[in-house]
């Protein structure tokens, strides 16, 4: 391999103890994961992903070699000698910059999952700039309304420490949790339940924010989850911040109230050291709001509380029936996160909740390129949207999409450029039948791939790739979603 | 000959519960009730069971009875969170089937680690429901293994490990259950201790504790 020029920390289990115990159908077992793999260098790209085992210093590979724009993905079965039962983190590298995402799921596929799983989560690899002595979670839950936060810490540098979670609840509860100590490349896991103080009388007290601290760089990541679910049906994951994720301004791409009986609620968590004021400023892209703008505020939010904004009618000046992308400003630094899930009487109507998390994208992260590991277009069954947000000053005239495809046949498409006013959105949603966005040169030949996605613009761009189940399909699923990787031009 | 189905988790204070169910196990291969033979069955529960079934009113499905009202056991202590609900609310409770084996008393216990646990504890001991195989995880690192039994005839379980680290949870997670009379759809929130949890990517547990840092 040639020189190493990329580190990323998956905080990934690559399969779950449903092998280990030759089961499966134990309840709550079947969690496995995949890593997709995007290179987003100029040249091909040499990738081994190192798999570390949980309890012993064992080690396993895969490795595999990566054109320049495609991606590849990473399945336990990849590992080279890597046993049934195997339960671990990850660590990929490469001798070009790559970008990773990770897929969690209890979906049974093949001898993987569990019957009746449902539950996906998406997340980023977290690269050697994300990580940190101190991770920020704008979110955290203790079977608030029947959902708790599990929070996964990798240690990402060379020496055993322990962490000190210290969670801030809505109520002004705090309280801290220190873990053993984790050895380099290990991971653990725990909640708010940890924190032997956690013992709230309201609801108030169940929900909060979190910050995790250690001597060693961390990656952290987040799953938010029903708290007592024998087989899990959802799965919320992003990664957790750092202090390079911290601005006075976020994006949004995607908003909803009431629309399709979906909403969304902004947690958005005061990172400074002194209260601040935040304003939500709502650009409609579709529905009642399409073209209009609204506005939500929040003032004197204390130093390391959050606030949450939550588009429901009641909630919110944004309109019902409304999809729209939000920016997210404040008199300090903010971090935030993003929930979209079903409203309740969708739910109590008998349909399955489907819950995602994203990450609100700061400002000063915010580039001309993006890459997008993962994009599905019916690759069994499940297909994606790729909402990509004008975040300049001006009119955007050269959003241009290439997606790098392979699966039921392989090609490159590539998209017409794509003229987006400032704040609003294009969408890529199963372009197979969009024929009218690519050039004729590359078209979206077909469906049934997987596609990396490089997306360039003449305007500084933000996206939100969130998947879910092709219409009418036979099975039930969660729906997932992850942010995309603004790259330098 | 009185069939008297229990529900109860002796010993919980916080989640005592006590209260007739679903009769679930053992009964595939039993004696079907004819639908004419249901009257009797229901007379020789009221007047065959203690006193606590007989007062209060059996929610079989033929009699439409309200579970929505149905009483809390005696032994119920209010707490904070709401009562549970039996095992079969929206269904109506079923029509239980003929057993040929005499009275038959079911009683679900769920699962319970006895806590609290210290730092350097080497026995881990609790209860669940009979002849049940478990595994014990250390969850905080992410389901390494810690130990196995089965449940025994009272549902006792003991489990030797290393001596435990301070600021772990550890969990009760169903181990294989083939060659048992177990299914393991049969282990609904019944059976649920008052600290299970769903933990994504290690697995579900029915009951989990803290270690406890003795010097604290």
């Amino acid at each position: 391999m040639k020189k190493l020029i990329t580190y990323l920390v998956l905080a990934a289990v690559l399969v779950s103890a449903t092998v280990a115990f030759a089961q499966g159908a134990l309840p709550g077992s079947g969690w496995w994961s995949g890593e997709q793999i995007q290179n987003v260098g100029s040249s091909d790209a040499n990738v081994t992903v190192t798999a570390y085992d949980k309890s012993s210093s064992t080690t396993y590979n895969a490795t595999t070699t990566i054109a320049s724009g495609a991606a590849f993905t990473f399945t336990p079965n990849n590992f080279t000698g890597m046993p049934d039962g195997f339960q671990g983190s990850a660590v990929a590298s490469a001798d070009q910059p790559i970008k990773a995402i990770v897929n969690v799921t209890n979906r049974q596929s093949g001898s993987l999952g569990v019957g009746g799983g449902k539950a996906a989560a998406q997340y980023q690899g977290i690269g050697h700039e994300m990580v940190d002595t101190t991770l920020y979670f704008p979110l955290a839950k203790g079977d608030h309304y029947g959902k708790t936060t599990t929070f996964y810490i990798q240690n990402a540098g060379s020496s055993a420490a322990t962490a000190t979670a210290t969670f801030v609840m809505r109520n002004g509860d705090t309280h801290t949790y220190t873990t053993p100590s984790i050895g380099p490349n290990q991971m653990v896991a725990f909640s708010v339940f940890d924190a032997t103080s956690f013992n709230p009388s309201t609801n108030d007290g169940k929900v909060g924010n979190l910050m995790v601290t250690s001597t060693q760089p961390l990656a952290g990541t987040v799953v938010e989850h029903f708290t007592t679910e024998a087989v899990a049906t959802i799965a919320q994951g992003t990664r957790g911040f750092t202090l390079a994720d911290f601005d006075t301004k976020a994006y949004a791409p995607v908003i909803k109230n009431s629309r399709f009986n979906r909403f969304t609620g902004i947690q958005v968590q005061n990172v400074s050291s002194g209260n601040i004021n935040i304003t939500v400023k709502y650009a409609g892209t579709a529905g009642s709001c399409a073209g209009n703008s609204y506005t939500d505020t929040a003032t004197a939010v204390v130093p390391g509380a959050s606030y949450t904004f939550i588009q429901l009618p009641g909630h919110t000046n944004l309109p019902s029936n409304c999809t729209a992308s939000a920016t997210i400003e404040a008199t300090d630094n903010i971090v935030a996160i993003v929930n979209e899930a079903y409203v309740s009487t969708y739910v109590s109507a008998g349909h399955s909740q489907r819950a995602v998390t994203s990450s609100a994208i700061s400002a000063g992260s915010a580039t001309t390129k993006i890459s997008i590991p993962l994009f599905k277009d019916d690759r069994f069954s499940k297909r994606t949207g790729l909402q990509i947000q004008n975040i300049g000053s001006a009119q955007a005239s050269n959003i241009v999409a290439t997606f790098v495809c392979s699966g039921g046949s392989s090609f490159t498409a590539i998209s017409k450029p794509q003229t987006v006013n400032a704040g609003a959105a294009v969408l890529f949603y199963h372009p197979s039948t969009q024929g009218s966005l690519f050039t004729s040169g590359n078209p979206f030949a077909s469906a049934n791939v997987n596609c990396s996605v490089t997306v360039t613009s003449d305007q500084p761009i933000v996206a939100i790739a969130n998947e879910s189940v092709t219409p009418g399909a036979s099975f039930e699923q969660d729906n997932n979603n992850y942010e995309g990787f603004n790259l330098a031009p | 000959m009185a069939h008297c189905f229990i529900l109860s988790s002796p010993g919980i204070q916080d989640q005592s519960i006590s209260y007739m169910v679903k009769y679930k196990k053992h009964m595939n291969n039993k004696i079907k009730i004819l639908s004419g033979f249901l009257v009797f069955i229901i007379g020789v529960l009221n007047t065959g069971c203690n006193n606590t079934l007989s007062e209060q009113s059996i929610p079989l499905e033929n009699t439409k009875t309200n579970i929505q009202v149905y009483p809390p056991p005696k032994e119920y202590k209010p707490t904070e969170n709401p009562y549970p609900s039996p095992v079969i609310t929206q269904a109506g409770y079923p029509v239980p089937e003929v057993m040929d084996d005499g009275n038959t008393s079911i009683t679900i216990t769920p699962f319970k680690l006895d806590k609290p646990i210290y730092e350097g504890d080497t026995k881990i001991s609790g209860k669940g429901p009979i002849n049940v195989p478990i595994i014990l995880l250390d969850i905080t690192f992410m389901g390494e293994y810690l130990g196995q039994t089965i449940t025994n005839e009272n549902g006792i379980f003991n489990i030797t490990v290393e001596p435990l680290e301070a600021s772990h949870r550890i969990g009760i997670m169903l181990g294989p259950l083939e060659g048992t009379e177990w299914e393991s759809f049969e282990f609904d929130q019944n059976y649920y201790g008052n600290e299970a949890r769903n933990i994504p990517l290690v697995g579900f547990f029915y009951d989990t504790a803290l270690i406890i840092d003795k010097s604290k």
